[in-house]
C-alpha cells in the first residue's frame, strides 16, 4: 500500500465513523462518500502495484540483456 | 424594536460584510491566477453572484442557526450580541495568528458559549450541533472527493485532445461559470448565517413568530452586505491569493470550483452551515492529489484540521467572557 492509498483509506474510515455519528437522513451520504474513498484507495494501490511490476519487468529485462552480453 | 436589537442587527450585517471581504478570495482566486479576469472585474463578478443567491436558495441554513444551535427561548438579544462579539473576536485573533478558521464555526461556537454562560449546558440542541459537527469534517471531504472525481473524469474525456491550447481556452471560459457557481453557493450559505442571527433577534424582540420565516428585507440586507463586502475590499486579498495558487491550471481551477459549488449547493439545500473556505480547500487538495501526492500542500490541510479543533471552543470562550461582562454591566 502506498502513501496516497493509505491516506484515502483513512479518509474513508473517517466517513464511516461520521456515518455512525450522523443523523439518519445523512448516514447514506457518509457511507457513500466513505465507499468512494475506499474505492480510490484500492485503485491507487493497484496503480502502484502495476507501476512496481512494470519497473521490475524493466529491471529484469535489463538484467537479462546484461547476462546475455556477459 | 429596541435600540439594542437594532445595534445587534447592524453588528450582524457588519459580520456579514467582513465575511464577504475575506471569502471573496476563495471564489475568484483561480480566475485571477489564470488571468481570465482582472482582480477588479473578478470581485464584481463574485459580488453579483453573492447577491443573486437569494433568488436560488431558500432559508434553511438561517433556520438552523436561529433554531437548532441553542434552545430558542434563551436566544435573547444579549446572548446574540455576546455570540457575535465572540465570533468576531475569535476571527480577529486567528486572522492575527494566520489560522484559516471558519467564520461559520466561530458563529456557532460564539452563540453556544454565550448561551451556556447565561442558562447552562442543557440549552444546547444536541441534534443540530451534531449535524453541524458532522459536516465540519464531511464538507471538505466531499469537496476533496468531488474535486478528484471531476479531475479524473476530465482527464479521461480530454486525454485524446491534441490541441491543448484550445482545450485550455475552453476551461478558461468554463472557469467563469464555475467561479459564478461557487460565488452563488458562498452567498447562499454564508449570507444565511447572518439571516439566522437577525431572525433570532426578531424572534426575541417579538417581531417574528417563533416558527416564522425570514422576512424578505432581512434576506435582501444580508445578501447586500456580503455582496458589498466582496466588492469593496476583497480584490486586495484576491490579488495575494491569486498569486499563491499559481500551480492550478484552468482545468484544475474549473474542477475545484465546480466541486466546491456542488458541495455548497447540497449543504445550503439541506440547511447545514458549512465553511466555504474549508470546502474549497478540500476541493483544491482533491484536484492536486489527482496528479501526485507531493502536489498537495498538506501543510494547508493540516492547518484546516487545527482550525476545526480550535474554532468552536475558542469562539465559545470569547463569547462566554463577553456574556459575563454583559451580565455584569446589565
Amino acid at each position: 500500500m502506498n502513501r496516497r492509498s493509505a491516506i484515502f483509506l483513512s479518509f474513508g474510515l473517517v466517513c464511516f465513523l461520521l456515518a455512525v455519528l450522523a443523523e439518519q437522513k445523512f448516514k447514506a451520504l457518509c457511507i457513500g462518500v466513505g465507499a468512494v474513498y475506499v474505492l480510490y484507495s484500492v485503485g491507487f494501490m493497484f496503480e502502484s502495484v502495476s507501476k512496481e511490476r512494470a519497473i521490475r519487468r524493466r529491471e529484469f529485462g535489463r538484467l537479462h540483456v546484461d547476462r546475455r552480453r556477459r | 424594536m429596541t435600540t439594542g436589537a437594532v445595534l445587534v442587527i447592524l453588528l450582524a450585517l457588519a459580520f456579514d460584510y467582513t465575511n464577504g471581504f475575506h471569502d471573496a478570495a476563495n471564489s475568484v482566486a483561480t480566475v485571477v491566477s489564470t488571468r481570465v479576469l482582472s482582480p477588479r472585474y473578478a470581485v464584481i463578478w463574485a459580488a453579483a453572484f453573492n447577491f443573486i443567491a437569494f433568488l436560488v436558495f431558500k432559508t434553511a441554513v438561517a433556520s438552523t442557526i436561529a433554531k437548532d444551535v441553542v434552545a430558542q427561548d434563551v436566544l435573547t438579544i444579549g446572548v446574540v450580541f455576546a455570540g457575535l462579539i465572540g465570533a468576531i473576536g475569535w476571527n480577529l485573533l486567528t486572522f492575527y495568528l494566520g489560522l484559516p478558521t471558519s467564520s461559520s464555526h466561530a458563529l456557532v461556537g460564539g452563540i453556544a458559549g454565550a448561551a451556556i454562560v447565561r442558562s447552562g449546558g442543557h440549552v444546547l440542541q444536541a441534534q443540530g450541533l451534531r449535524r453541524i459537527g458532522v459536516f465540519i469534517v464531511l464538507s471538505p471531504l466531499i469537496g476533496l472527493m468531488l474535486g478528484l472525481t471531476i479531475t479524473i473524469l476530465i482527464q479521461w474525456l480530454a486525454h485524446r485532445v491534441r490541441r491543448v491550447d484550445r482545450l485550455n481556452k475552453g476551461f478558461r471560459r468554463g472557469q467563469l461559470i464555475s467561479a459564478a457557481a461557487f460565488s452563488l453557493g458562498h452567498g447562499g450559505n454564508d449570507a444565511q448565517k447572518t439571516m439566522g442571527i437577525i431572525l433570532a433577534v426578531l424572534i426575541a424582540s417579538g417581531k417574528v413568530a417563533p416558527n416564522g420565516d425570514v422576512p424578505l428585507w432581512v434576506v435582501l440586507a444580508a445578501h447586500t452586505a456580503i455582496g458589498l463586502g466582496t466588492l469593496s475590499g476583497g480584490w486586495r486579498i484576491v490579488k495575494t491569493m491569486g498569486t499563491k495558487i499559481t500551480k492550478l491550471q484552468p482545468v484544475g481551477g474549473f474542477a475545484a470550483e465546480t466541486s466546491a459549488a456542488l458541495t455548497l449547493f447540497y449543504t445550503s439545500h439541506a440547511g447545514i452551515p458549512v465553511s466555504t473556505t474549508h470546502t474549497i480547500t478540500g476541493s483544491i487538495v482533491g484536484v492536486g492529489s489527482a496528479r501526485r501526492l507531493s502536489a498537495v500542500r498538506w501543510g494547508v490541510a493540516g492547518r484546516v484540521v487545527v482550525a476545526w479543533v480550535l474554532t468552536i471552543p475558542g469562539a465559545a470562550s470569547v463569547a462566554a467572557i463577553t456574556s459575563l461582562v454583559v451580565k455584569a454591566i446589565a
